[in-house]
């Protein structure tokens, strides 16, 4: 087994060295033979890297602890659903799934675009293999995954109970894959630089590879919050932890680029920022890679700190000089054709998200390495915490959510004042109603009033957005206004799709501000009969009781509330782990706040227990919305029935009214 | 004023006020961060003062007191040890002997550190090698 796994990954790397040097001679020859060759190799590629991920796998089914990486990370009591997960827990195996990914996703991206693309695909196909022999470099080398043991060993280690959860069986996979992900547009980005066909192709297959990564990374991170809330029991979703951070920064740049994308088809601008942002996304991705496997910045989150950091170093290196020097050999060929024209117009307020977008980057990224840094500078780690993220970021994602608001409906070009007043007095009256309103009803805190107040403006701008839409497709096509509202999702899915995104976003942010100004947090000691108020909950604690399984003994306490229900906080104890307990938290969750009840501990006698309880505003909110910012998304990315009219860059002048506000029709 | 001109005053605008943002936050959020040792050997002119400490909790030492809810331990490494008192509620469910964590807070003059806050650093891997068996087992 151990055999069959090495001689495939050897055989791959083997497999890409062949497939660099075809797609390299292919390319200088115009040989079809050979890019054909260096293609089919990749696909071949593919295929021997997942003979041995399905070896590993295997390997973990059959419990072969001769197999050091199953021995480290799995045992035989463990289910057979997490012996799985333990493939991709560790250094090796983790490497191994994330090089499986990137061949599965560089065959779908080459066989997908092969026909519209033909002339980038040389490029694409060398520098996708280029990336996946980096990995299988490491994989044959470096971290085998099918080292053995020399002895014979009775039972594995097997996996942390923290971890034996339903979120690490899709957590960390998907982040791996957002990670990765970003890949694929980079070497469309890449190709573009080296054939030097820098025309509109390339940054439509960026864009839909883009929104792909953006998703399946948000989808990660918003896993992970999810994770963290309901299992491990301190009441949040997110710490400004160095590993959360390294995910966060490739997220954001993919932002910016969405956005910048847009310009430069529209208007043909902005192609040496795209391209840089593109770089950008890359380069922040294996840079957290870098940052989350080396062990220099130190984390809540402990990954196996190895003997790699310096071999991802040395990539990020050479990713940054490669990029960057070709990006600088093809400015010429990446003139913009058109200029902008006003500070105020759907353009600059792309410019301004992508600012605003790229000074979070830099204050996260600064509040990351800082330890690094103040080090370096002073000889001692000095850390900022997340205060240092909330005061700098707050700020920023204010100005971005009112950029939000304005930006789609700002007209192409130039905006008139008179344009502007009619597109922002509906809107801005309707903030400043919320935000009486929400004073009325006692939001004080300055920050939270401003907050909400800002999404109060972006909700109006996408009400009127929606109800003007769905009037102009009703006018045209005849249709009540029900069925003309969900034509827009098919006949303007950019747009519509944009628009839903944006309205998850203000859910987001809805529930980011609630919970973040006006948690309450209170941890009390109570005797059998007491009563604690925490926030409008009342609590009375009415005793222990334990339940044995064969798996675990839980101690659970239980709570009365006024309206004659009661809630069970728990803390279980493993038969297989005594030393690790879990808790098992209970939420009550309601559209304005979640009850969040952690037990604590007890003492001996039973009648006394401690309690952990959370008030948390809204927080619902941030799972739906991260719901809908996905259904936007798909509806966005969504192939397109017919062929997009391309709008022409040269158009004479703007129109009078804010364009684009009817669907034009047939 | 031309459009170009107008977008570098922005540009330049926004700069300024990320820069002071990150410029003003560092200074009033950043904290130390020591082992157990480093902060012994600073000695007095520590007490007192918000800092982060990373150690190894002491497993014989864990006393948890359910009726107050506080938490009193020894963070220690190779280079020394410190007592720590905990009140400040969440105890992570992987908080336990052997553990690495980082207590934030303050050291009193009595020499015990004042935690307000306790991350216990998750053991995502279990990297401990793989030992043979000891002999005798088949």
């Amino acid at each position: 087994m151990a055999a069959l796994g090495s001689i495939s990954l050897v055989s791959a790397f083997v497999m890409a060295l062949y497939g660099l040097v075809a797609a390299a001679l292919g390319i200088r020859n115009r040989l079809n033979s050979l890019v054909l060759s260096a293609r089919n190799a990749l696909l071949a590629m593919c295929g021997l890297v997942s003979v041995a991920s399905l070896t590993l796998i295997a390997g973990f089914l059959t419990h072969n602890f001769q197999l050091e990486y199953v021995a480290e990370h799995s045992s035989r009591q463990m289910p057979a659903i997490y012996t799985i997960a333990a493939f991709y827990s560790g250094q090796q195996g983790s490497l191994l799934y994330w090089a499986w990914l990137l061949s599965i996703f560089s065959t779908l991206a080459v066989t997908l675009g092969w026909r519209h693309n033909r002339p980038l695909m040389p490029y694409v196909v060398g520098v996708l293999t280029a990336m996946e022999t980096f990995f299988l470099f490491l994989l044959a080398f470096v971290q085998s995954p099918f080292a053995t043991v020399p002895f014979h060993v009775l039972d594995g280690n097997g996996l942390n109970p923290v971890l034996q959860d339903k979120g690490m069986l899709i957590h960390p996979p998907m982040m791996l894959m957002g990670y990765m992900s970003w890949s694929i547009p980079f070497a469309f980005g890449m190709a573009a630089l080296l054939s030097g066909r820098l025309d509109a192709a390339w940054i439509r297959s960026v864009r839909r590879w883009t929104l792909a990564a953006w998703c399946i990374q948000g989808t990660g991170l918003v896993l992970g919050g999810w994770w963290a809330y309901h299992v491990l029991g301190w009441g949040g979703y997110w710490g400004w932890d160095p590993v959360e951070n390294s995910a966060l920064m490739p997220w954001l740049a993919g932002t910016a680029l969405l956005h910048s994308v847009m310009v430069q088809e529209r208007r043909g601008m902005l192609k040496v920022w795209n391209m840089s942002l593109v770089i950008l996304c890359y380069t922040l991705a294996i840079f957290g890679t870098f940052i989350v496997r080396s062990g220099v910045i130190s984390s809540v989150h402990a990954f196996a700190q190895s003997t790699i950091g310096p071999f991802f170093f040395a990539w990020l290196a050479l990713a940054v000089c490669v990029s960057v020097g070709l990006l600088i050999w093809r400015v010429p060929k990446l003139r913009g054709e058109g200029q902008f024209e006003g500070l105020v117009s759907r353009e600059s307020s792309f410019l301004f998200n992508n600012w605003l977008l790229i000074g979070v980057i830099v204050a996260v990224l600064w509040g990351t390495v800082f330890p690094i840094i103040s080090e370096a500078v002073r000889g001692q780690q000095i850390t900022v915490g997340p205060p240092f993220f909330g005061a700098v970021n707050g700020p920023i994602f204010l100005a971005l959510i009112v950029t939000m608001g304005i930006g789609p409906l700002l007209p192409w070009r130039r905006a008139s004042p008179g344009v502007f007043r009619r597109a922002f007095l509906k809107p801005v009256l309707a903030a400043a109603v919320g935000a009486l309103v929400l004073f009325g009803i006692g939001v004080r805190n300055p920050g939270a009033l401003m907050g909400y107040t800002a999404c109060a403006f972006v909700l109006a701008t996408l009400v009127v957005e929606f109800y003007r839409g769905t009037r102009a497709r009703a006018r045209v096509t005849g249709k009540p206004l029900a069925p003309a509202f969900l034509d827009l999702f098919v006949h303007h899915q950019r747009r519509y799709g944009g628009y839903l995104v944006h309205l998850g976003v203000v859910m987001v942010v809805v529930a980011v501000v609630g919970s973040q100004f006006y948690q309450v947090q209170r941890q009390v000691s109570l005797t059998v009969g007491q009563t604690a108020q925490v926030g409008k909950y009342r609590l009375t604690f009415e005793g222990l009781s334990t339940v044995n399984t064969p798996e675990k003994q839980t101690t659970y306490a239980r709570l009365a509330l006024p309206d004659g229900s009661t809630i069970l906080p728990g803390k279980s104890v493993w038969t297989r782990d005594t030393q690790n307990p879990t808790s098992d938290i209970v939420i009550r969750t309601t559209p304005l706040q979640d009850l969040y009840v952690v037990l604590g501990g007890w003492t001996p006698d039973n009648r006394t227990a401690t309690f952990l309880i959370f008030v948390n505003p809204m927080v619902l909110w941030l799972w739906v919305g991260a719901f809908v910012v996905i259904v936007g998304t798909f509806v966005t990315a969504w192939p397109h029935p017919q062929p997009r009219r391309l709008p022409t860059v040269g158009r004479a002048s703007p129109t009078p009214t804010v364009p684009e506000r009817e669907p034009v029709e047939v | 004023m031309n459009t170009k001109l107008k977008f570098i005053v922005v540009g330049a605008v926004l700069l300024c006020a990320v820069g002071f943002l990150i410029f003003n936050s560092v200074s009033t959020s950043s904290e130390y961060y020591l082992t157990v040792g480093e902060l012994r050997a600073k000695g007095a002119q520590m007490y007192h003062q918000k800092v982060r400490v990373a150690g190894i909790v002491y497993g014989p030492s864990i006393v948890k007191n359910a009726a107050t809810g506080t938490l009193k331990f020894t963070a220690e490494d190779a280079t020394g040890k410190l007592p720590v008192v905990y009140s400040g509620g969440a105890v992570p469910d992987i908080f336990g002997p052997g553990i690495q964590v980082v207590v934030e807070g303050s050291e009193t003059p009595s020499g015990v550190f004042d935690a307000t806050d306790l991350l216990a650093q998750c053991p995502s891997r279990y990297e401990n090698a793989v030992k043979p068996p000891p002999a005798g087992a088949k």
